[in-house]
């Protein structure tokens, strides 16, 4: 009995024993990650964008960059050779295509804003342009301009690309006479004729800049666009007048990361590098 | 061999004696852990007792930050009421800061607990778009402040390191954007060397005190090894959020040009030390691989507008791959 009673006891000492072992083995699993968490309470990350530096550029047509497809040299077509020439009423033509391109490194995304005078009765769009060897139907021809000239072929890819005036409060095609971007145009001055107050239109989403494929490359890229200088539906005996009418267009780029061009005025008045302008006449011809 | 008065038979004796020595070997199997852990954990993390012996105490003080909301703003008007006018902080934030790197971005986020992620100060303002933002570019100065709340009565010195780190805009395999970690060492030693890191900073009022426009900063205690300390001997605590705590600032800035550098060492808006840290740093030999954390170009000579150029083109190759920039203090 009395062995029995040993037995026992020593077999809840032994439970006893085991479980006091197990309790402090547990302890110290839990304490040494508990430790560690309390003293990791010691990092700290300060973060802040950079500003990027401007690589955004506009172009007339073709562009190559060495080191992408076969290019061994970077060659540019200056914007200077985009010509807004040859819009004859006689033609009987509804619009106009001229290509250019906006081209850059690094850059996430951009807008597109154009500006134009409304002395006349020109509309205009502008979509993506595909880049082609060889021509197609309605394909906008460009004769580079380098030693060995060579012509490229472009052709519209898919639906205008959405935008929207910035100054047309009315929605009559004519600039707003007062408010924000006449201060910006033209300050305190008011006596303005209002077909001369440009009409500041915007791209309304974000045009995809440099791709991955790009990124993983030199970060250039080059996109074709295409400027379709309408009509609007008259011919020579429907309203052209009747004599030589300019206008003039803005191609200002903002880049998604970094916003120089911070106002219209600025883009009119300095020209800062990232937006060029270019003068257009549009001929009319006379009538007697 | 007795136990509980009740003699042990030799069985019992010698099972019982085995279970003893296991449980004291894997207690101390876990004690030396432990130790081993704490210390791996502590590596980073060093506190001196001032005039004492030195020891590792990580229970001696905590790092306490403040919050700003610069970088979460967004336009309220124009053609772009609503958009972010930082992009892509959101995503460095939350994708990177947070979620793959653990660090706590709120008061009450929990998934990145231990870490802490916040605002550094630009002062430097650049107009964008009719707003004022806080964009880090060439010229740009400013400061990273936070917290020490110490738990002992006795002064305490707290050494940390500093070290920078560079993220970009990308894309992911199925042509998301994604932000990503810079491990390019040429941008990342451009970034580096760009970016001066002090402890002090006072201003100069260039004897016309009521005048600020021409006042300017001096620059003492370069960070040039990626480390620093902080006494808290006779220094002044401050009250936060009713907590007394040791306010803790660094002051950086990035020169505009190279010329800037050598024309503040001279005249001692920077510390001497930075002269040091540029002529060590700005030897550029292509082949025998040690580059440069200042200049973008192999130079034959020291003619300063070459020296320029190769700060401004660095100044470029940092902002073509970097996009954000992440100091990190331990």
């Amino acid at each position: 009995m009395d062995e029995n009673k040993i037995e026992k006891r020593s077999a809840i000492i032994k439970k006893i024993v085991s479980i006091i072992a197990f309790i402090v083995a547990m302890a110290f699993i839990v304490s040494i990650p508990v430790a560690a968490w309390f003293m990791t309470q010691k990092q700290l990350a300060a973060y802040a964008p950079i500003s990027s530096p401007q690589s955004l550029y506009i172009g007339a047509g073709h562009i190559e960059f060495a080191g992408v497809d076969s290019a061994t040299v970077d060659k540019y077509e200056d914007i200077r050779y985009l010509y807004l020439e040859g819009i004859d009423a006689d033609e009987g033509k509804d619009y106009y295509d001229y290509v250019f391109c906006v081209y850059g490194k690094a850059i996430s995304g951009f807008k597109i804003q154009l500006a134009y005078t409304t002395n006349n009765q020109f509309t205009y769009q502008i979509y993506n342009a595909t880049e082609s060897n060889v021509t197609s139907a309605g394909a906008v021809a460009y004769t580079t301009h380098d030693v060995t000239p060579t012509t490229y072929y472009y052709s519209v890819n898919g639906e205008a690309i959405a935008g929207s005036f910035l100054n047309d409060s009315n929605s009559d095609g004519i600039a707003n006479a007062e408010g924000v971007y006449h201060v910006y145009t033209y300050g305190e001055y008011t006596d303005v004729n209002k077909y001369a107050e440009p009409l500041y239109w915007q791209t309304t989403g974000v045009i995809q800049g440099t791709n991955k494929s790009e990124f993983d490359g030199t970060k250039n890229f080059v996109r074709y666009f295409i400027l379709r200088v309408n009509l609007n539906g008259k011919n020579k005996n429907g309203f052209l007048p009747k004599k030589k009418s300019f206008f003039f267009f803005f191609f200002c780029f903002k880049t998604l990361t970094q916003i120089k061009n911070t106002t219209v005025k600025q883009t009119l008045s300095v020209l800062p590098q990232n937006c060029l302008h270019t003068r257009a006449d549009a001929l009319a011809k006379y009538y007697s | 061999m007795k136990l509980f008065g009740k003699e042990l038979t030799g069985k019992a004796s010698r099972d019982l004696i085995t279970r003893l020595v296991l449980i004291v070997v894997s207690g101390a199997v876990l004690i030396v852990s432990a130790v081993t852990t704490v210390a791996w954990f502590s590596h980073n993390t060093t506190v001196r007792g001032t005039g004492m012996q030195v020891v590792v105490d990580a229970d001696n003080y905590k790092l306490l930050i403040q919050r700003t909301t610069e970088y979460d703003r967004e336009y309220t008007s124009g053609p772009n009421n609503g958009s972010a006018i930082y992009p892509g902080i959101s995503d460095l934030k939350e994708d990177v800061l947070r979620d793959t790197e653990g660090y706590s971005l709120t008061a009450t986020d929990t998934s990145g607990a231990g870490a802490l992620a916040f605002e550094l100060v630009n002062e430097d303002v650049i107009s964008m778009n009719g707003v004022d933002t806080r964009f880090l570019s060439p010229g740009s100065y400013g400061t990273v402040t936070f917290y020490i709340q110490k738990l002992t009565p006795s002064d305490i010195t707290v050494d940390f390191s500093l070290n920078i780190g560079g993220y970009a805009d990308g894309f992911d395999e199925s042509d998301n954007p994604i932000i990503t970690r810079v491990d390019n060492e040429t941008y990342l030693n451009f970034l580096k060397g760009h970016i001066l890191f002090f402890t002090g900073r006072e201003t100069n009022n260039n004897d016309t005190p009521l005048d600020a426009s021409d006042d300017f900063y001096v620059y003492t205690g370069l960070i040039d090894e990626g480390t620093f300390s902080f006494d808290t001997t006779e220094k002044t605590p401050v009250t936060v959020n009713a907590i007394s705590c040791y306010r803790v600032t660094l002051y950086w800035e990035w020169p505009l040009t190279y010329s800037d550098i050598t024309s503040k060492v001279s005249s001692g808006e920077y510390p001497s030390p930075v002269g040091t840290y540029l002529s060590q740093k700005k030897s550029f030999v292509e082949n025998e691989v040690t580059k440069s954390y200042f200049l973008a170009k192999n130079l034959s000579s020291s003619i300063p507008e070459e020296l320029n150029d190769g700060y401004n083109d660095a100044d470029q190759i940092i902002g073509d791959n970097i996009q954000y920039v992440v100091v990190f203090i331990e």
